[in-house]
């Protein structure tokens, strides 16, 4: 998997004929990203825009229509009062005038009195009505007709009594006497100077179920209307409009900003705004709700704003009204102030953008090529290939990237001169195993050959195995003369080549001793000297040396430190041979090494061996010792001495569980029986 | 003190520093464990100076010949520079291995430390009355 990366990083690195071309094909996927998202979160956030501009605008008109409401409904409730008065016939005139000079929204309240219920109190019916508005505002006659009027004018509130019969044709009057409920009636422009616009509603009043007149209130709509303009138009004061308009489509007010709002409240004024506002009766449906239209349908003669979207936000008026209240807006300007936020988002994602791409450029100079160089060397080095090297560029060799390059070639130089050093230590190594095996080699040869020493009473086993190339250990026998001989097993401290130089010093030393001296104390005792006289090192040797008589079975014997001998009968009994005991050889000065002599019988054996038996260590830490060799040893009467050795070995073996730590050397000597 | 796979050993002081013991705690027949305990004694001996050094063997199972060859230099480096020694708690294969040797003869052997102390003490006061 690591290897695959490692292609797809060279490739990638291919890739890229030049680092612009690589910041170049980087960049370019980051920045469609970019553009994308951008452009999706813009077209989301205008709708959002838009959908939060509606909402907020319905809240706005929703809001006031219901203020507006309240207002008009505390008035209502006022004038019913008047009512009840009048049907209770109290003068009322003082609460009218102090109605109208404490509601600004009241422009005046008139009181028209019934011909026919007059008629009726001149013949004589109903005489306890009394048919006053004011004290003494009636004269004592009573006419055919009766109206009493209150206005507001300036900072004062005139009153005014007509006889004449002109209102009991007017619209307001016969609609309430016939419905008998109370009616709004169209709005309409006053004809004085003050220009007013005027909603009227009016009230039927009964005494004893008998229908006696209509009161009416007429409302300044501006008064009633401004303030809750100015509160609805916080929200998109520019280009938008509010407007109160009757269920004919009647204006009954206008408050207009900007040029697209004075458009519309110009078409609401306009008489044919039935035709030009075909979507009218949406407006005054009775429903709260938000419409828009294409400027270009509204205004086919302004093709300057043709594309301009127009909302309109809807809510009727409830408190018997056929009111509604329109807020209009431009969708334009209200994406202006988004479109002013997305600018900045544009912009600062494209400086983001402009910066990110120089930090790019800059890392590819920088970090990304040499990574890349140092990978692909690195690749063409673990595939074995080491005449690689970064090329280094000098200007960044101050940063890490360019430290990382030249290191990288240090490291390679340095792997390249590690190996060679390997190699030549392995050619080394390959030339020392060369001289240990022919010093091992050397070593075997002076293992003496059994055979040549032609013996016809004894028979020998011997088994040799150093644990290195060249052991510590040895035995050597030879013969003096027809009836003598001389045998020695020998241990030198330590193991290897210093040990394997003593072996050798010491059995040079032994076989020259010999032939000048006569026992084996004596020998090893001109051993001892010689070898101590050169020993800084302090090593020695342990001996047992003998001299056996072939024909009579003496022994004469001399341990020099060595582990005792085993003397082995013919029926297998064992015994050691510890009665003589001198110091290890080599070492210390003038010291005497004894000789003892006993008679090895016809049909024994003597076996000599090193402590590698004894003391070859198990897993757990245990040795093998002496009991369990003295029990091999038994076996020797039995069977075959040379399947007894390789019983014994293979056992060793098997208890170091083939560790072993210590050179091996056993020497049998068996003195035959003579009737064999 | 030193902890290796092939020995561990741990140093004592005794009777105001005066005694250094030097217990082996694991067998030292390997061949670099020997080496290890070469390397580790040489320091001990250089800071041994004045005061008595003892090597208490009761961890060891096993002597072999590399660690002979030591305890000789180490008798040998005793007379050279004067320093006194002693060595206890041989287990009964290794002190028949330096039995077979007639190591026993040279070497200052004992059962244990305190023996060794004791017994050097007695030699001071024999040399003290001399």
């Amino acid at each position: 998997m690591r290897s695959f990366y490692s292609k797809l990083s060279i490739w990638f690195s291919s890739c890229f004929k030049t680092r612009m071309h690589m910041a170049f094909v980087l960049l370019i996927p980051i920045l469609t990203v970019n553009v994308i998202l951008l452009y999706y979160y813009t077209e989301k956030e205008k709708e959002n825009g838009l959908n939060n501009a509606r909402a907020a605008s319905t809240a706005a008109v929703i809001d006031a229509a219901s203020e507006i409401h309240n207002d008009v409904d505390k008035i209502i409730k006022e004038i019913r009062y008047v009512v009840s008065l009048l049907e209770m016939n109290v003068y009322v005139s003082q609460q009218i005038k102090e109605l109208i000079w404490t509601d600004p929204s009241i422009h005046a309240i008139t009181v028209a009195y019934e011909p026919d219920f007059l008629k009726r109190i001149k013949k004589g019916e109903f005489p306890e009505y009394t048919v006053n508005v004011s004290e003494g505002a009636y004269s004592e006659e009573i006419s055919d007709y009766f109206q009493f009027h209150a206005w507001k004018n300036n900072d004062e509130v005139p009153e005014e009594i007509s006889k004449e019969k002109d209102y009991i044709s007017a619209n307001w009057y016969v609609q309430t006497k016939k419905t008998k409920s109370e009616i709004w009636s169209d709005s309409f422009k006053t004809n004085d100077d003050n220009d007013l616009t005027i909603s009227r509603c009016s009230f039927p009043f009964f005494y004893k179920n008998v229908f006696v007149g209509v009161v009416a209130i007429d409302f300044d709509m501006n008064i009633l209307f401004s303030e809750h303009a100015v509160n609805i138009s916080r929200f998109l004061t520019v280009e938008s409009g509010t407007f109160l308009i009757s269920s004919t489509g009647d204006l009954l007010f206008g408050h207009a900003q900007g040029e697209m709002g004075n458009h519309i409240y110009s078409r609401f004024a306009n008489k044919n705004r039935q035709k030009n506002f075909p979507f009218i009766r949406s407006l005054t449906s009775g429903k709260t709700g938000t419409l828009s239209r294409k400027s270009i349908d509204l205004f086919p003669n302004d093709p300057k704003n043709g594309n301009r979207i127009i909302w309109f936000v809807y809510s009727p008026i409830e408190s018997g009204t056929d009111w509604t209240l329109v807020k209009c807006f431009t969708e334009d300007r209200v994406m202006f102030v988004l479109h002013q936020y997305l600018f900045m988002v544009w912009f600062w994602s494209g400086l983001t953008f402009l910066l990110l791409s120089f930090f790019v450029v800059v890392l590819m100079f920088n970090i990304y090529r040499p990574i890349m160089a140092v990978s692909a060397a690195a690749q063409w080095a673990a595939d074995g290939n080491l005449d690689v090297s970064v090329p280094l560029q000098y200007e960044l060799l101050n940063n890490p990237m360019g430290k990382l390059s030249a290191n990288f070639n240090v490291m390679i130089n340095m792997l390249k001169k590690t190996l060679k050093l390997k190699v030549e230590e392995e050619a080394k190594n390959q030339l020392t195993a060369a001289q240990l095996e022919t010093a091992k080699d050397l070593q075997f040869s002076l293992i003496p050959n059994i055979e040549d020493l032609n013996l016809e009473s004894v028979e020998l086993y011997t088994y040799y195995s150093p644990v290195h190339y060249v052991a510590g250990d040895f035995y050597d026998c030879w013969k003096i003369n027809d009836d003598q001989m001389y045998f020695l097993i020998a241990d030198v401290c330590g193991k290897g080549v210093p040990a394997a130089m003593l072996m050798a010093l010491a059995r040079m030393l032994i076989r020259m001793a010999s032939n000048v001296e006569s026992s084996p104390g004596q020998i090893l005792e001109m051993v001892n000297s010689t070898i101590q006289a050169i020993n800084r090192k302090k090593l020695f040797v342990t001996v047992f040396l003998a001299l056996f008589n072939l024909r009579t079975g003496e022994l004469q014997y001399c341990n020099g430190g060595h582990v005792y001998p085993l003397i082995i009968s013919s029926k297998g009994i064992v015994k050691k041979l510890d009665d003589n005991k001198n110091l290890l050889v080599g070492i210390f000065d003038n010291k005497t090494y004894n000789t003892r002599t006993i008679n090895l019988n016809e049909g024994e054996t003597i076996l000599l061996y090193t402590d590698g038996i004894t003391e070859a260590a198990s897993k757990d830490g245990q040795t093998f010792g002496e009991a369990q060799l003295i029990e091999h040893c038994r076996s020797f009467s039995e069977k075959d001495p040379e399947d007894v050795i390789a019983e014994l070995i293979d056992h060793l073996y098997l208890y170091t569980n083939n560790k072993r730590q210590d050179d091996i050397t056993i020497f049998a000597l068996r003195r035959l029986e003579n009737n064999r | 003190m030193q902890n290796h796979d092939y020995f561990k050993t741990i140093k004592v002081e005794r009777e105001d520093s005066r005694i250094i013991v030097y217990c082996i705690q694991k067998i030292v027949d390997l061949e670099n464990g020997v080496l290890y305990w070469e390397v580790e004694m040489e320091q001990v001996l250089e800071e041994l100076g004045n005061r008595i050094l003892i090597v208490d063997f009761s961890g060891v199972d096993i002597l072999a010949s590399a660690a002979l060859q030591f305890l000789i230099r180490l008798l040998f480096c005793s007379k050279e520079k004067g320093f006194k020694f002693g060595l206890c708690g041989f287990q009964p294969n290794v002190l028949r291995t330096l039995k077979n040797t007639c190591l026993t003869d040279l070497l200052p052997i004992a059962k244990s430390a305190d023996e060794i102390i004791s017994n050097i003490n007695k030699r001071n006061i024999n040399e003290a009355e001399k």
